[in-house]
């Protein structure tokens, strides 16, 4: 007979109430398995989402974000080119980089001539394939929202530039109804052609650019919507700079691996000062503060859900616990008597504790990932605070697994302790009390 | 003629014990003393609540004098913490209860293997011997037994045998046959008689049961805290 055999036994004596105290053990290790999950994959999802709204860092020419947003084509950086050169052939930041791209942001005036209708707009000259990367950088296997049924009306079908067509343009549905174009993807033929006019930036007479319109649609941000413009970059620049090399308001990185993103911007701020390119660099978290809010709103309601969790684990071993010990007094006494110290009675009945934290624990771990699978395996969706398209909700337990480890500690501390304290008033009794009994 | 003496194996020194109990205070002991020789067969006798209890469970170091001492094996009980005195009571004494107070999840060699095992004797060397120790008491063939499956003589035969098998100076028994038959509770008395006469171990053991009164080589009688002898 070992002490832990001794244990797994009297742990059995009364098998409902141990499958009782088991089973709250378990479930609480697979609730907080899948709310961890679910965290960590809000943790994901929200980076994701940044990354796909902005790139992991914009570079722009110093001053920008002070003075930038009434006239951003004036403050745009002249040597896109060189930059981008100097970014992918530098040994720090170019084995870290998926693309460099540029963006270079406008506003005018944008009219319709077969409705005879015009409107304000503000703009994004962007290059085709290169859009879709940032939109699409998913290197977690996330389920995309453009995969999700209920999100397909958002999305056009078609990219919203091409290479092959230097004049298409995809333009936000609200702008859509006000230029009097019907929504969604727009007929090879007769597509609406527009005219987009704009001040240039130094001053001077208006440019006008024609362009044609290849799709509407909704970029999930609806104050965006009544003035978007998606138009190729060499559009933009043409509207902007005629006769000039590309010019772009920032120049957009995305890297390989989000946790690369400090090293690079310390890099770059060396190139900075070495070179005196004259930029600013803005994160992909600096630009879209709500993602790292809401997620850090999760991990407090983890921790709250935790506690309650623990606490109420702690009651329930412990009161699991000391019936038992009042059931066996005498035992309890009789042990003493040959010899069996206080601490030996500590130990035992811990020991107890330790069964049922492993034997919970380990059920909970089991039920966790089963129930993990179900909900990863169904669809259900629900729309997160920092993002309007209906979400997947998807629950990654084992990424990374150290969170079903520490769940499984979590409650198999608490397990302990809550036998812990029962453990020391049965050794604190008297003996021939306990004997008495 | 005359023989060495030997010294006593217990020796009650002016005994006191009281109870508290809300505003009145029992006084089980009244200064009680006595010897104890060594390899003696000791019955303790008296009415209810006359102290037999509470005078084994001093000698038997399970529980302290309010005033006095108690020396057991020369040694001052008193004096010993809680661990050490714990650690004494594993290697000099063992004990029979009057409900046998076996650990019900273990098997009658397990039981009586567990005194064993406290003292840090190995399983295998733990196992031989419980399994010789059942044979004396004559229960070789309920080793593999629960405390449930087992008649109560037998239990208190199992008892007996995790009183022994680590070869104490002394076994204290307090009314260990006062839940039994009277065929059942000759027989264990008979038991320990034995095992007295074969190993020499000192028996203290308390009862209201001529019976075993019988059985003994020294009697005292017990009366309201008091020894009178008899
Ligand atoms: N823990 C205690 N608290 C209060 N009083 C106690 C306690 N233990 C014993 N007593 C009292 O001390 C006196 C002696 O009790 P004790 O149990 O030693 O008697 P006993 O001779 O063993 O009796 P019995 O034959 O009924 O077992 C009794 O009056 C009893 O009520
Ligand atoms: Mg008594």
């Amino acid at each position: 007979m070992n002490t832990w055999s001794l244990a797994l036994r009297n742990v059995w004596r009364n098998t409902r109430r141990t499958a009782v105290t088991v089973m709250a053990v378990a479930l609480s290790c697979a609730g907080l398995m899948l709310f961890g999950g679910y965290v960590s994959w809000a943790h994901i999802a929200g980076e994701v989402h940044a990354v796909m709204l902005s790139g992991h860092l914009q570079l722009f020419k110093e001053g920008f974000e002070e003075k930038g947003a009434g006239n951003p084509a004036a403050h745009a950086l002249p040597n896109y080119e060189e930059l981008r050169q100097l970014l992918v052939s530098d040994p720090v930041i170019g084995p870290r980089i998926e693309l460099v791209t540029g963006q270079l942001l406008v506003q005018g005036m944008v009219s319709h001539a077969a409705t005879q209708t015009s409107s304000t707009f503000a703009g994004i000259g962007a290059l085709a394939g290169d859009i879709e990367r940032v939109i699409r950088w998913n290197p977690y296997g996330l389920t995309e929202a453009r995969d999700i049924p209920a999100n397909r009306h958002l999305f056009a079908t078609g990219p919203e530039l091409a290479d092959e067509d230097p004049e298409g343009i995809t333009i936000g549905e609200g702008l859509a109804r006000v230029l009097g174009i019907p929504p969604g993807d727009q007929a090879g033929a007769n597509r609406p052609s527009l005219e987009l006019m704009s001040l240039p930036p130094a001053g001077g007479l208006p440019n006008m650019v024609s362009a044609s319109v290849r799709h509407t649609s909704i970029r999930a941000m609806e104050d965006l919507d009544n003035r978007l413009v998606v138009l190729p970059l060499a559009l933009a620049s043409e509207l902007m700079f005629p006769g000039e090399p590309l010019h772009v308001t920032s120049v957009q990185l995305l890297l390989k691996r989000t946790a690369d993103l400090p090293a690079v911007q310390q890099r770059i701020a060396e190139l900075d000062a070495r070179h005196h390119l004259g930029i600013e660099q803005r994160n992909c978290w600096e630009m879209n503060p709500n993602n790292v809010r809401s997620v850090g709103m999760l991990d407090m309601f983890f921790i709250f859900a935790f506690c309650i969790v623990a606490v109420v684990l702690v009651f329930t071993i412990y009161n699991t616990m000391m019936m038992g010990i009042v059931e066996r007094t005498r035992e309890t006494g009789a042990i003493r008597a040959m010899g069996v110290t206080r601490a030996g009675v500590i130990a035992m009945f811990v020991r107890e504790g330790v069964v049922i934290g492993i034997l919970g624990g380990g059920l909970g771990v089991v039920l966790g990932l089963v129930a993990a699978w179900c909900v990863n395996s169904s669809m259900i969706l629900y729309t997160p605070p920092y993002y309007n398209v209906q979400a997947k909700l998807e629950i990654f337990c084992m990424r990374p697994p150290s969170i079903i480890l520490a769940s499984f500690l979590g409650c198999f501390i608490v397990a302990v302790v809550g036998a812990f304290f029962p453990a020391r008033r049965a050794s604190r009794m008297e003996i021939a009390e306990a004997l008495r009994h | 003629m005359p023989s060495i003496p030997s010294p006593p194996l217990v020796q009650v020194i002016d005994a006191h014990k009281e109870y508290v109990l809300g505003h009145r205070t029992v006084h089980a002991l009244r200064g009680l003393s006595l010897d104890i020789p060594p390899g003696g067969f000791v019955v303790m006798q008296g009415p209810s609540g006359s102290g037999k209890t509470t005078l084994l469970n001093l000698i038997g170091c399970i529980d302290r004098p309010t005033s006095g001492r108690v020396l057991v094996s020369g040694q001052d009980t008193g004096v010993l913490a809680d661990a050490a005195l714990s650690a004494f009571r594993a290697r000099k004494l063992g004990f029979v209860f009057q409900n046998f107070n076996l650990i019900p999840v273990l098997t009658a060699v397990e039981n009586v293997e567990y005194p064993l095992r406290i003292l840090g004797v190995a399983a295998a060397e733990a196992r031989r011997r419980a399994l010789a120790m059942l044979e004396e008491v004559g229960l070789a063939e309920e080793t593999g037994q629960r405390p449930a499956e087992l008649s109560g003589g037998q239990c208190q035969r199992v008892a007996i045998a995790r009183a022994l098998v680590a070869r104490p100076e002394l076994v204290v028994a307090d009314e260990p046959t006062a839940n039994l038959d009277s065929e059942n509770g000759s027989m264990i008395i008979r038991t320990m008689r034995a095992m007295r006469d074969r190993a020499g171990t000192t028996f203290v053991i308390s009862t209201h049961d001529p019976e075993v009164s019988a059985q003994a080589d020294q009697r005292w009688q017990l009366r309201d805290g008091h020894l009178c002898a008899s």
